[in-house]
């Protein structure tokens, strides 16, 4: 019994995370569907924002795309036509992650870009992911997209919106090609 | 109100106030008080952990052997603030837009681990209940105070609402976190008056 001694205070520390893992099991079944949904929502919303018009969008093959692509494809208008396309992209800014959705024609041309969500620092880099500085990539192609300036104080997240947005347009053109 | 009960929320509040005396949890303070939506939630969703584990921790509290008492706390610390954070994904998709990055910090948050080790485990359930409120709520109040001045001053406004004139040109030092320091120091300062102002007034009644 005396060699026993050392599992003696190993077993109320298993109970209790036996305990704590029970209520995050529960607490997940509970916000694992919405949070999957919500971020569908936001998604929509986003496509919906740029292309007024869109009734359904459709993922193409995920071969096709950029490595900071994580999804993209086509959208269409009630009649079933394809109005756009749309790409999700994440590139990394100063703060992490900036979740963009980028709408192009069917030409491969830039008609907006959408903000889903960023931690840039607040009057800084939020400059370059806000709508007057995503607005500038309106109408423009592949090509021109390095055209747009960098901002001053907000460098590093101007430069990772203006890859991103490249990247996104480079793996509609693709899809293009692939003649979808 | 029996004067312990009354002791503990003067304690959260003012004597003890987390931030602004014990000065814990300042990496958060510093974070997160860029402006003061940011503030509030942060300081709810500390102030929900805070009390989640003060309860959890006060009824097993002559369960957990002391060898093992930290790595028990942060165990369950960690599990209430991944619930927190699950709960904030699904149910304030707004929310976790704007902190999400900061919301695993509550583990690291050092006034969780205090409360839990100096009152928590050392009291009833009830009283650490009222322990997590207290502290939660000088936690909140505190961000609030600092993200409220820091928003006026480096975006000009408050609550997201602009509430400076056009002439009024924003400070980026104030968003910055050379900003987040001279606030910080500065309401501690302005803390520190109060309290002794307060003693002193309480002094000379003893006298009289």
């Amino acid at each position: 019994m005396q060699k026993l001694k050392f599992l003696k205070p190993a077993l109320p520390l298993t109970v209790i995370s036996v305990i704590i893992a029970l209520i995050l099991a529960f607490v997940n079944s509970v916000t694992a569907e919405r949070i999957v949904l919500n971020t569908i929502i936001e998604k929509e919303n986003a496509i919906k924002g740029i292309f007024p018009e869109c009734a359904s969008f459709e993922s193409a093959d995920s071969s096709l795309f950029d490595a900071s692509v994580s999804d993209a494809g086509w959208v269409l208008d009630a009649d079933g036509k394809i109005i756009g396309y749309y790409a999700d992209i994440a590139p990394i800014g100063f703060k992490g992650e900036i979740g963009l959705i980028v709408g192009t024609d069917t030409e491969a041309k830039v008609v907006n870009v959408a903000l889903l969500s960023a931690s840039e620092t607040p009057g800084v880099g939020t400059k370059a992911t806000d709508k007057t500085n995503l607005e500038k990539y309106g109408g423009l192609s592949l090509g021109e997209i390095d055209g747009v300036d960098t901002i001053t104080g907000a460098t590093i997240s101007s430069k990772a919106v203006r890859q991103g947005i490249k990247s996104a347009v480079n793996t509609v053109e693709v899809i293009l090609k692939e003649g979808k | 109100m029996s004067k312990e009960t009354k002791k503990i929320i003067t304690d959260g509040l003012f004597d003890k106030n987390p931030i602004l005396v014990q000065l814990l949890g300042t990496c958060a303070t510093l974070a997160v008080t860029t402006s003061v939506s940011n503030g509030v939630a942060m300081g709810l969703s500390t102030t929900a952990v805070l009390v989640c584990s003060n309860l959890f921790i006060s009824l097993l509290r002559n369960f957990i052997p002391k060898e093992v008492r930290i790595a028990s706390y942060i165990v369950v610390i960690s599990g209430f603030v991944t619930a927190v954070e699950l709960l904030i994904k699904a149910f304030l998709p707004e929310i976790n837009k704007s902190l999400g990055v900061f919301i695993p910090l509550i583990v690291v948050n050092c006034i969780i681990l205090s409360r839990a080790e100096s009152f928590a485990s050392k009291n009833k359930p009830a009283l650490a209940v009222l322990d997590g409120l207290s502290m939660g709520a000088g936690f909140t109040l505190a961000l609030v105070v600092v993200s409220a001045i820091r928003e006026v001053l480096g975006s000009g406004t408050l609550m997201g609402y602009k509430v400076t004139p056009e002439s009024f040109e924003p400070s980026l030092m104030f968003v910055m976190s050379a900003g987040a320091f001279f606030t910080l120091a500065l309401v501690i300062a302005g803390m520190n008056k109060i309290l002794s102002v307060i003693k002193k007034r309480a002094e000379k009644k003893e006298v009289e």
